[in-house]
């Protein structure tokens, strides 16, 4: 910027020269916002995670793991209702005091399936799942892979919060449809009139 | 800028505070109530399974937020902080009506010879058993006055067992439902007195409030039809129409400043914006709850008192003490099911007192409506909690099942108790309350008896299976929280008088069941609010021309 | 560098800066308002579930834009909640619920009303047209009633807060009022009370209830059949799953008795209907439905509108609802006199 300054009565000139500059600046920055727009748009075309909380391969293994605590029959069970989505809300939420426990607990039970039963969880015949998850209830699993938590106490969490799950409010992620009031038989919502009025 | 100074500053909007404020209000004294929590209501969280008072999974609906932690015994030395959705916290609900707002509101008195456990039974090894300072008959007016202004729905006349009483109940006793029914012909058969269990709740429209529609979720959750009566919607808002009555919500208070004469000065405390005033009163009544009532007792060091308000003795926090909740559970081949909440209708009385070779006992109910999440951890011994054989169990017996329970009356522990925890602070900065110690051998086996009559009774009215739950020997508190500042005559073995007068500060009261020396085979609320009628009555005798006298 | 030249630097960057939010801003505020919301808006975990509800409905050819604004819509209320919701996304609880503001839902009367004008009129016929000031301003009803978190059931069921922030004055001295007096005229129960724009076409789903307490749609086919007893006999409920939309609030008291409390269900020479066979969706009205099924006459010869029920007078003391033939032939039915049509054609 080694303009000199502009003499008075230069008006004419100078203004011309302002407005290509002007003009300039509004063009690139015209472009540079539509680049930016671009990036946005990216942005949102970009994958995103399909969880709050949970790796993929972490979500498959507790689903696996809560449809055997809740499986599905006649009527819906775990991974129908939505307990994937209760668990992962809430650990991003109010039970946010928990995601290492189950960050080391999948982890110790993935290598404790692979070790004991030769593999991944998810291969296993649905009988051997179930064992499987017995074990860890038992207390049976190799206590190398298993500190803190220790088994047990990883079961009974994804135990709790997989009934939390199925028999909460759906409000809370789970329990899609309300399917688990259905199936007790229970109303839902509880109709009681109020008894106000002679009736008409 | 300092606050006008009143006649008097009760901390706590509970069912005590809330009975004291009333009266205090209406015999004419400038009364500031400082509550810890806000006004409450079913808006918020409606009839949520995991959100409530019963069910904390997912916060506590009414109270305290985490910024209210403790330290709890977790093992032998072992101490941790417990925030209030946790076991170990033993909870009171923090907001105005405390418990009152959401609770299953059984109205029992106590029975004469609860007041007399020591006279009656002679204290077990390793237990501070004594009897109140006051009998039954001193409290019978007082009872009578929570029964009728707060609004008691009940009928004892079926109940032999029942202390005397001079007025019926103001409202007719709910009818038994389902389970009742059943309940009430097997009770029968095997000699027993069946009777509806009061409760603080409206059988017909009562003081200007709607009858009760018998919602399905009921205990753990406000009424959304305002017929459960609490002090919230019944002495608090009477304290505020007198126009002596301020209440401070969210009011945290740290400590009763006593002054080098052993008087109470007022109460430092945090207000909504965490800003700390200093509130100077007449006189100070803490209605804080057991636990809380003894942290702030603790927390309020002076000259004359250098380890607490009252605490010359080392008496303060002491004998922490609920109830050892002990029963049966029954499946049935019939459906006992029929959603007419809150579900608990039916007691007896029979077990008491007079079981051989126990000191005490506990009245027997049926259980409150088991909502879904609550029934998944309700299963016999070896049936497994999940898999197929879960679902199949909840479809077959959620309609078909009835529980009975019992709050087994615990023998106070000295060393079960509330201290102050060294390290650990609040978020005002307030240092925390530390549980420590744990039941009473004897109140399991009293549990293990009392539930082995409850299920003769669940077998004799037909159940195909059933099983017992015995308490074990954890802490004892939560909800029915009492004893930490045991009334009596000897200061030396007690921390108030028989008014609630805290020995040697002649104008600090407490009114809230940390004064109860026993706490009953029964819930407690009604004996707290008539303890409030007792203690606001003595203050309002003594109050005349604008002093203490 | 002369002052000069150095404000003028100063000024060309400022006004490069300024033209460069601008662009960006409309830009991205523009690529928001006409991209997919998939890729904006719908991409987040709280709103994914709203939107795949909305991507099978009746209303899917509708965009989002119309009923919630977009970016570029100038609407207050719109933008408030969209920035909130984008705060709230990074900033605040991620889990808290997505939904319609008691005003959005007041609003939206006027969108449903431009495409289904003829519904709209048969509504505004009908008594669940009510207001504010009709439901909670009722000096009868107030006489002998205090007002309830529990009124919100079924009338102003999309209220945010306490009914003590509604409605002033406590007990059963009748004298309620209405703290926002303008509240007074708006409608008590909605378009949305009864249905939800983001469900399937099939008409029991659209038909729908919004529960107060759950703060959600129950679409007509997930609710509960709710058992009715004739004192200890089950009186047979039609399946017809919108009727469970009227039980709702029509209902028997805790007891589930027949005719208890505001329950309607229908039982006598009517039972097992549903009450969407004689009241017109909209109106409610019953007019001339007993055409429907019945012959002119009935089997005992008297023309069916004349009877003696509350059909023909609401002073009658024979329940339409609940008629039975015993209740005017206390001896014995008669035999049949009808002429036309058949017993067979009853239902």
């Amino acid at each position: 910027m080694n303009d000199p300054l502009p003499a008075p009565g230069d008006g004419p000139a100078i203004s011309r020269r302002a407005a290509l500059k002007l003009g300039l600046v509004g063009v690139l920055g015209a472009a540079v916002g539509a680049g930016s727009t671009a990036v946005i748009a990216r942005l949102g075309r970009a994958a995103r995670p399909r969880y709050r909380f949970f790796t993929d391969a972490e979500a498959n293994l507790l689903i696996d793991i809560c449809e055997q605590i809740i499986p599905r029959d006649d009527v819906p069970g775990a991974t129908d209702t939505g307990a994937i989505n209760y668990i992962d809300r809430q650990l991003c939420g109010r039970l946010s005091r928990h995601q290492e426990t189950y960050r080391r607990g999948l982890e110790s039970f993935r290598q404790t399936c692979l070790q004991a039963r030769g593999a991944p969880f998810g291969e296993l015949a649905p009988a051997a799942k179930i064992e499987a998850l017995r074990s860890l209830e038992l207390g049976e699993a190799p206590r190398a892979l298993w500190g803190d938590p220790s088994a047990p106490e990883f079961f009974n969490l994804v135990l709790s919060h997989t009934m939390q799950s199925f028999y909460g409010s759906p409000r809370h992620g789970g329990n899609r449809d309300y399917a688990s009031y259905r199936m007790l038989g229970l109303d839902y919502p509880q109709v009681v009139g109020q008894n106000r009025y002679k009736k008409a | 800028m300092a606050l006008r100074h009143v006649n008097a500053v009760v901390v706590g909007a509970g069912a005590g505070g809330g009975v004291v404020a009333k009266e205090l209000s209406e015999a004419g004294l400038s009364v500031v109530i400082l509550e810890r929590g806000g006004w409450v209501s079913f808006e918020e969280h409606g009839q949520d399974e995991l959100i409530n008072q019963r069910t904390t999974v997912l916060g506590d609906a009414y109270g305290p937020d985490d910024r209210s932690p403790r330290v709890a015994e977790t093992g032998p030395g072992r101490f941790e902080v417990v925030l209030p959705h946790e076991g170990g916290y033993n909870n009171n609900a923090a907001c105005v009506g405390s418990g009152t707002v959401s609770y299953g509101a059984m109205a029992w008195r106590y029975m004469e010879k609860d007041f007399r456990m020591r006279s009656t039974y002679g204290a077990p090894e390793g237990s501070t058993l004594e009897d109140w300072p006051i009998s039954y008959d001193d409290l019978e007016p007082c009872y009578e006055k929570a029964e009728q202004q707060v609004g008691v729905s009940g009928d004892m006349s079926a109940n032999p067992f029942a202390a005397p009483r001079r007025r019926p109940y103001p409202m007719p006793a709910f009818p038994y439902n389902t389970e009742g029914r059943i309940l009430e012909a097997a009770a029968k058969r095997i000699g027993l007195h069946p009777f509806p269990i009061p409760m603080l709740r409206n059988s017909v429209p009562y003081g200007g409030r709607n009858a009760c529609v018998h919602n399905r979720y009921c205990c753990g959750f406000a009424c959304p039809n305002n017929a459960k009566n609490g002090t919230h919607n019944t002495m608090t808002p009477r304290a505020l129409a007198t126009g002596n009555c301020e209440l401070r919500t969210h009011s945290i208070a740290k400590e009763v400043v006593v002054d080098d004469k052993g008087l109470a000065r007022g109460v430092r405390y945090f207000d909504a914006t965490d800003a700390e005033q200093y509130q100077t009163a007449d006189l100070v009544v803490v209605s804080g709850g057991a636990i809380e009532t003894a942290r702030l007792l603790l927390n309020s060091k002076s000259r004359l008192f250098p380890n607490g308000a009252g605490n010359r003795y080392d008496w303060v926090g002491r004998n922490l003490q609920g109830h050892a909740y002990c029963g049966a559970d029954g499946l049935f081949e019939e459906r006992t099911f029929d959603d007419v909440g809150p579900g608990a209708t039916i007691a007896v009385s029979d077990f008491n007192h007079g079981n051989p070779g126990l000191h005490g006992g506990a009245a027997l109910c049926n259980e409150f409506i088991r909502p879904p999440y609550g029934f998944s951890g309700m299963r016999p011994p070896g049936q497994p909690s999940w898999g197929k054989a879960h679902k199949d169990f909840q479809r077959m017996f959620y309609k078909r099942s009835v529980s009975v329970r019992g709050p087994v009356q615990e023998m106070p522990v000295f060393d079960a108790r509330a201290t102050i925890d060294p390290a650990v602070r609040d978020h005002w900065g307030i240092p925390v309350v530390r549980l420590s110690g744990s039941r009473h051998p004897h109140d399991v086996e009293i549990g293990r008896v009392i539930a082995a009559k409850a299920e003769a009774w669940l077998k004799e009215a037909g159940a195909v299976a059933t099983w017992t739950n015995v308490p074990g020997l954890g802490l004892s508190g939560g909800q029915h929280q009492a004893g930490t500042c045991r009334m009596g005559s000897d200061p030396k073995t007690s921390v108030a008088n028989r008014f609630g007068q805290v020995h040697d500060i002649d104008n600090l009261f407490l009114s809230d069941a940390s004064l109860h020396v026993t706490n009953g085979g029964f819930n407690p609320v009604l004996t707290i609010m008539a303890l409030g009628f007792w203690v606001g009555g003595h203050i309002s005798s003594r109050w005349k021309d604008g002093r203490l006298t | 560098m002369s002052p000069r030249s150095w404000s003028r630097i100063v000024l060309g960057l400022a006004l490069y800066c300024g033209v460069f939010v601008v662009t960006c801003a409309v830009g991205g505020m523009a690529y928001f308002h006409f991209a997919n919301p998939q890729n904006t808006c719908a991409s987040c975990h709280e709103m994914t579930g709203v939107h795949s509800d909305w991507a099978v409905s009746a209303h899917r050819t509708i965009q989002c834009r119309a009923c919630h604004g977009g970016a570029l819509t100038l609407d207050v209320h719109a933008l408030e909640s969209h920035v909130d919701r984008i705060v709230r996304h990074f900033t605040g609880d991620p889990n808290k619920p997505v939904r319609l503001l008691e005003k959005h839902v007041q609003g939206l009367v006027d969108s449903c009303q431009r495409c289904h004008p003829q519904a709209y009129s048969d509504w505004q016929s009908s008594r669940h047209a009510t207001t504010y000031a009709r439901i909670f301003l009722d000096p009868e009803h107030n006489k002998t009633a205090s007002p309830t978190d529990d009124c919100l059931r079924c009338h102003g069921m999309f209220y945010e807060r306490d009914i003590t922030e509604l409605v002033s004055g406590t007990g059963t001295g009748g004298t309620w009022s209405l703290r926002d007096a303008a509240r007074a005229t708006q409608p008590a129960i909605p378009c949305l009370a009864c249905h939800q724009v983001h469900a399937p076409s099939d008409a029991t789903q659209t038909a729908s209830f919004f529960d107060h307490r759950e703060r959600a749609h129950f679409s007509a086919s997930l609710l509960p059949v709710p058992a009715v007893y004739q004192g200890a006999r089950p009186v047979k409920v039609s399946r017809d799953p919108r009727q469970r939309v009227c039980m709702q609030c029509h209902a028997p008291d805790a007891t589930h008795q027949l005719g208890s409390s505001d329950d309607r269900t229908p039982a006598g020479v009517h039972e097992g209907l549903s009450c969407r066979d004689c009241h017109w969706s909209h109106t409610n009205s019953a007019k001339a439905s007993c055409n429907a099924c019945h012959p002119a006459d009935s089997h005992c010869g008297i023309e069916v509108q004349k009877m003696d029920t509350t059909f023909l007078s609401p002073q009658s003391r024979h329940n339409v609802h609940t008629v039975a033939c015993l209740d005017c032939h206390p001896g014995g039915i008669p035999a049949k006199k009808v002429a036309s049509g058949s017993p067979a054609d009853l239902p």
